[in-house]
């Protein structure tokens, strides 16, 4: 072997000293990676460490033919640090008063307010401006603009405060934001906030509901149907760099997020405007206090439509002062009523039903009094005149809407087996419609009943019922006897369109046998004929069963002494009319229902065959085109409708 | 055998170079790798934020779409340009009470005698003989 350049002293030497410095470095490694490992982590792990929510897109509503109904979407709020705006940005700034719609002089103020001289808030507040800031708090109506718009940073050496962020408006839409950066204000920005956005404003927004800004459901299907909507939060935990930048490469662990699944309604946007328009109508010429239309599928108890006045546009829920407030009630299943003559169907249905009357039955009309266990109770009071009031037949009784017909039917069931039919027809309980706080109704139970609510509950007095649950009594003549579950949720689908679940038809039981409820049919069409109380009703070539309800309302009134007292008020009436069609196959069930219609009624009374029948007409006729309701071929049975002239209950 | 320390020390400083020069391409290949990593990382990160936001400004406009067509605003534009339009849910519907072969065969023939040609007289029709 050749001699090498350098003495083998040397060259161990070197040897050596490289052994030395990798051991040095190698050393070093195991001191840092094992020995101080732990304490060097924490550091990092303090410093370095950053989790990040992915938050889950919240699914849609869609309506019966996959409109959208409610949806998510993003927008900006939009603010600005005033310690960060240049001076030769400041030609832009009426450009950008225009923009955001804000007046230029309020623009100045806010952007040139650089400092607050007030005492620092509490540390708790910082974490609520914060997420004012970016939207995820509700605006409290009463709270001044200042107390959930700004930021502000640690106090100087003078005791002010800088003020780093000022929101200017929170609502800006994503093309508006990119003007705004067009004009390249630096110091002007806004951080995206998810919106519920419901496009058809505020049609079935009482079914709807609506999502607040701190992304809480807060009423209606959105309440109802969360879980399923709001899907799942994902996170990530990685690092970040001393910019506060985030490190992709270093991430640690991801959970991606699951978007929300999407719920299809059975309400069908053409219906829902169909009677949100007749309901403008009715709010135009009559002023009632409130009005609700319900329009339902009677075979399959899936409501197509529900709308009430008043109303609201669930994008602005904010916007409604403590006094309009209300206008978020849905006041179908949330405010009970006296459903008055309608009612008459349940003592009718259930007379047959016991056999206790037939179809050619008579009443003796004229009685003002009647015997029932022993004690003499007074009959209601007659609003027609019969030609023979002596023997008024069970179907000139419906037609005309007799009260001492329909008193004498509840007296002959008795209290016990009358009670029993009206909660099997779902009154007196909630028949579990899923959204706007359904009430249960007052029924009460027979040990409590006076002795003359045997001739007032079959008229559908001292009783109260929501206008869904009248809606569902009627529907159950219109389905053979049965009673069915409201229902306005069709399918629940995930985010790839598949269907998750399923609702169907659900029944909650059987009410009268299908006889009856024919029978009761074909007398209902005696309401909606020329000769009964709702003609208005009659829809030309459709065979319509219905019936008519005219309540007088029950009002405080200041007694002598102050005190104030609820009596029927004469002057006040709730106008119903609740219906199907075609009478022999039915395939809608209508009901309107309007309260306080007696100023703007014609002769100062809202009847319902007035006031009421006649929506339902208008509903009826433009729902046939839309639902592609056949007209039913069999005629009715001549026999069965009265044929005298009057009548208005 | 004659131990030649040299040789030794040649072949350990060959060894230490080869050492070396293999670790730094290591390191330098670790470091390379961990960029591409970063940058690939960093592109992919992007690239999400980019569909995100494309999904963002999907369901945005869609939104924006759907409340474009809501009913209330067709009615409006309707009256407002006077389009004249008339909504789907008004198709006139048309209830034959009379007989409904004798209406269709009315209809039919009303093409080959239209009013018209009735009020000018019966038809009189002449044949030519030969």
């Amino acid at each position: 072997m050749s001699k090498g350049f350098a003495s083998t002293y040397r060259i161990v030497l070197l040897a050596t000293g490289l052994f030395v410095c990798f051991g040095g470095v190698a050393a070093r490694l195991v001191w840092l990676h094992v020995v101080d490992r732990d304490s060097l982590l924490k550091t990092i792990t303090r410093t370095r460490q950053q989790y990040t929510p992915e938050i889950a897109r919240r699914g849609d509503i869609l309506d019966a033919r996959g409109g959208l109904l409610a949806t998510s979407s993003t927008q900006r709020v939009l603010g600005v640090d005033p310690l960060s705006l240049r001076p030769q940005d400041e030609k832009r700034w009426p450009e950008l008063a225009a923009l955001i719609g804000m007046p230029e002089g309020e623009l100045r103020r806010i952007f040139t307010t650089r400092y607050r001289e007030a005492p620092a808030p509490a540390p708790t507040a910082n974490a609520v401006i914060d997420l004012r800031r970016l939207g995820r708090v509700a605006t409290p109506a009463a709270a001044t603009p200042d107390d959930d718009t700004e930021e502000d940073a640690a106090p100087d050496a003078s005791g002010r405060r800088p003020i780093r962020w000022v929101k200017l408006r929170d609502d800006v839409p994503e093309k508006l934001y990119e003007e705004i950066m067009k004009l390249g204000i630096k110091g002007v920005y806004g951080p995206h906030v998810a919106r519920r956005a419901y496009p058809n404003q505020h049609l079935a927004a009482h079914v709807l509901g609506y999502v607040n800004k701190q992304q809480e459901a807060a009423a209606g299907m959105e309440a109802n149907m969360d879980f399923f909507l709001r899907g799942q939060n994902g996170w990530r935990v990685g690092e970040r760099d001393g910019r506060n930048r985030e490190l992709p490469q270093f991430l640690d662990r991801r959970v991606p997020p699951s978007d929300g699944y999407s719920v299809k309604l059975s309400i069908d946007t053409i219906v829902q405007d169909i009677v949100e328009q007749e309901l403008t109508y009715i709010a135009t010429t009559y002023e009632p206090k409130k009005a609700s239309i319900i329009v339902s599928d009677p075979r399959n108890g899936f409501i197509l439509a529900m709308g009430n006045y008043p109303n609201y546009d669930p994008n602005e829920y904010n916007k409604l002062r403590p006094d309009e407030q209300h206008r978020m009630r849905n006041v179908a299943v949330a405010d009970v009523y006296e459903p008055g003559s309608v009612f008459k169907i349940v003592a009718v249905a259930a007379a047959l039903e016991e056999r206790i009357a037939t179809t050619r039955s008579m009443f003796d009309t004229a009685a003002d009094k009647i015997m029932h266990r022993g004690r003499t109770i007074p009959l209601p009071a007659e609003d027609h005149r019969f030609p023979n009031p002596q023997a008024v037949t069970l179907a000139e009784a419906v037609s005309h809407s007799s009260n001492r017909g329909a008193a004498q039917l509840g007296v002959a069931l008795g209290e016990e087996r009358f009670y029993r039919y009206v909660r099997a027809f779902g009154f007196g309980r909630p028949l579990g419609f899923p959204v706007g706080g359904e009430v249960a109704g007052l029924l009460r139970p027979v040990k409590d009943w006076d002795p003359i609510d045997i001739t007032r509950i079959p008229i559908g007095h001292s009783i109260s019922a929501t206008v869904l649950q009248m809606h569902q009594a009627m529907s159950v003549i219109a389905n053979d006897g049965v009673l069915l579950r409201p229902q306005v949720i069709r399918e629940v689908r995930d985010a790839a369109g598949e269907i998750v679940y399923r609702y169907d038809r659900a029944e909650i039981g059987r009410v009268v046998s299908l006889e009856t409820a024919r029978t009761v049919a074909r007398l209902l069409m005696g309401v909606a004929s020329k000769e009964g109380t709702a003609a208005e009703a009659a829809i030309e070539g459709y065979d319509v069963a219905g019936k008519t309800g005219t309540t007088i309302k029950l009002m405080d009134e200041v007694q002598p002494d102050g005190s104030t007292k609820l009596v029927y008020n004469r002057k006040h009436h709730i106008a119903s009319f609740v219906g199907f069609f075609p009478a022999g196959r039915p395939q809608v069930a209508i009901s309107v229902i309007v309260d306080d219609a007696d100023h703007k009624a014609p002769r100062g009374i809202a009847y319902g065959g007035r006031v009421a029948a006649p929506s339902f007409k208008r509903i009826g006729e433009r729902l046939i085109a839309i639902l592609n309701i056949q007209a039913h071929a069999q005629p009715s049975p001549a026999g069965l409708v009265a044929a005298h002239q009057g009548g208005r209950r | 055998m004659k131990r030649n320390s040299q040789a030794f020390a040649h072949q350990l400083l060959v060894c230490l170079l080869v050492t070396m020069a293999f670790g730094g391409t290591i390191g330098l290949g670790t470091v390379w790798m961990r960029h591409q990593i970063s940058v690939t990382a960093k592109a992919n990160r992007a690239l999400l934020a980019e569909i995100n936001e494309v999904n963002r400004r999907s369901d945005a406009l869609e939104a924006e779409i759907r409340g474009e067509q809501r009913p209330e605003l067709l009615r409006e534009l309707n009256l407002r340009f006077r389009l004249g339009l008339v909504p789907m849910n008004e198709v006139p519907v048309i209830h034959v009470t009379e007989n409904v072969t004798q209406r269709m065969v009315e209809r039919a023939n009303r093409w080959s005698f239209p009013p018209a040609s009735r009020e000018n007289g019966p038809v009189t029709l002449r044949f030519a003989q030969r």
